[in-house]
């Protein structure tokens, strides 16, 4: 991703931005082009089954459309210059591949799905070739396929690629003349890299975080292996689901509670780490959308901020109190929030545990789709969110860290993942988290009233 | 808003309010009876709801506020209050 000449005409300058605080945040991790997050390997996907036969020439025309609407998907970040910037590129064709894989039993479609999303997600991205999107349709059927869209992460954040799904599919109803409605207006990334730069934070909002955070480190946890050892690095990607009864559980704490489902899950994570290292005082570090303003919403790029969560535990007698305790912070961090940079430069001493060498950040989040698992459908084809429960050696690149993901399916049950780094846990450890989480949640969620296994009467 | 009646003001902030908070929860109008969690709301939909009222209303309505679970109806209600107890 790198130009090595600086822009000179001012054809060239009008198409030249700053960076993102997200961007300046990745480039402080640069590696270079063949690790890290400009690397090939720091990508993310997704994937949809589509039910309805697929146009491909108006595929591709769909596609190479996003491309011309989000100028984030085609431009490069400048590193070697004097100083960093974004360079908006023209818009290019999107390289979409084609495979017809037929498979006559219906039952097995789903697991094809999956292993063609896992297979896309271990391979590097091509990252020199813009635009940074690319797509795979596998077909099972002349009715049947599966549509998978990657991205370069750098330039693509997990909502984004929500948004892009559904813009490609209203743009492919468009073309082949449906009654859709039109795209909205959508505000470019590089705009939102020049909001960023009047952004003065609020006193107020500094202050919050600086009490809120005194005495406090972000989530590390032990490792098997330290930094230092240099072993091989993949990040690997543990799958679970909790049951439909466990999610209900988790829904019916959040009315009871005025709490979303995140706020429920987060506490349970919290008495997770309290029972498992015996840690009372839990910053958890989670990922907000980050786009800010509402004109922001709709747009394609890279805006996740990282927001630490702060929940405190001792003497928490129960489940439910955990919640509330849970809650408070949630909503304090929602009303004060700051971009991550500035937390830390006035609370540096949140950021100690990310030095360690024997510990890891863990970071836990809850994700939404746009295109559920139930399926939507736009024009003539249905899009259904597929539903991942299988694990992968090799996905998509975590730097440095190890990463929770819990995504609520509108089909009752939860999907999850945990992924790791390879030079630092295996997999039998990964594996032995997972269960641990599984079954300390089920548990907690069933009976919330009982006492806290981390409690002890203190 | 000047010369118009208290009604027309009452009427102006009502459609003023449903219409950001449709649009902070993706939701059409005409729902007043669902609570802002039930429209799952969510974080962002909470900030961005408490914003625009602050930026297209002048009236400071928190996060915390949204979180008591209103419905559309009384936070209404909660606006126009602070609205006319600021003019």
């Amino acid at each position: 991703m790198t130009i090595s000449r600086t822009p000179e005409t001012a054809a060239e300058l009008s198409a030249v931005a700053p960076l993102s605080a997200h961007q300046q945040f990745l480039f402080m991790f640069n590696q270079g082009e063949e690790a890290g997050p400009f690397g090939p390997h720091y990508h993310i996907a997704a994937g949809w089954r589509v039910r309805g036969a697929v146009d491909v020439a108006n595929l591709q025309a769909a596609l190479d459309g996003v491309v011309i609407r989000h100028e984030a998907l085609r431009t490069v970040i400048v590193r070697d210059a004097e100083r960093p910037h974004q360079r908006i590129c023209p818009p290019g064709r999107v390289r979409l591949e084609v495979l017809d894989r037929p498979e006559p039993q219906e039952s097995l479609r789903d697991l094809r799905a999956q292993w063609a999303l896992n297979e896309v997600e271990a391979g590097p991205f091509p990252l020199h070739d813009l635009p940074l999107l690319r797509a795979v349709l596998i077909r099972f059927a002349p009715d049947d396929a599966v549509l998978v869209l990657q991205a370069h992460h750098s330039a693509v954040d997990a909502w984004s690629l929500q948004i892009l799904m559904r813009d490609v599919a209203n743009l492919y109803a468009a073309s082949s003349d449906f009654d859709v409605p039109e795209l909205p207006e959508v505000a470019q990334y590089a705009e939102f890299a020049r909001y960023q730069q009047e952004l003065v934070a609020e006193d107020a909002d500094r202050e919050y975080w600086k009490s809120t955070l005194d005495g406090a480190q972000l989530l590390a946890l032990p490792t098997d292996w330290p930094r230092s050892a240099g072993l091989p690095k993949a990040s690997s990607w543990h799958r679970f689901t909790l049951s439909a009864e466990t999610t209900t559980s988790v829904l019916t704490l959040a009315r009871q509670t005025r709490s979303t489902p995140f706020i429920v899950l987060l506490a349970a994570y919290s008495a997770v780490v309290q029972r498992g290292y015996g840690q009372d005082d839990i910053t958890v570090p989670t990922f907000s959308l980050g786009r800010g303003p509402q004109r922001f919403q709709e747009s394609v790029g890279s805006f996740f901020n990282c927001l630490p969560l702060r929940v405190r535990l001792a003497g928490c007698a129960s489940f439910r109190e955990a919640i509330l305790r849970a809650r408070a912070a949630c909503l304090g961090a929602y009303k004060h929030e700051l971009l991550f940079g500035q937390v830390v430069q006035d609370s540096p001493e949140v950021a100690a545990s990310l030095a360690r060498d024997d510990r890891t950040l863990f970071v836990f989040q809850v994700e939404r789709t746009l295109f559920s698992d139930t399926g939507t459908t736009v024009g003539d084809l249905t899009f259904t969110e597929i539903r991942r429960d299988i694990s992968a050696p090799v996905g998509g690149d975590v730097p440095d860290g190890a990463l929770w993901t819990l995504s609520i399916m509108a089909g009752g049950d939860t999907v999850g993942s945990l992924a790791v780094n390879s030079n630092r846990y295996d997999s039998v450890t990964a594996g032995a988290m997972v269960t641990d989480f599984c079954r300390t949640v089920t548990a907690l969620v069933a009976d919330p009233d009982a006492a806290l296994p981390g409690f002890a009467g203190r | 808003m000047s010369g118009d009646t208290t009604e027309d003001v009452a009427q102006a902030i009502n459609s003023t309010v449903e219409q950001i908070w449709c649009g902070a929860l993706g939701v059409p109008p005409g729902a007043s009876e669902q609570t802002f969690l039930d429209l799952g709301g969510q974080s962002i939909s909470a900030v961005l709801i408490a914003t625009r009222l602050k930026d297209e209303l002048g009236v400071g309505i928190e996060v915390d506020d949204l979180f008591d679970d209103p419905t559309l109806a009384s936070l209404q209600e909660q606006v126009r209050l602070k609205y006319s107890a600021r003019s």
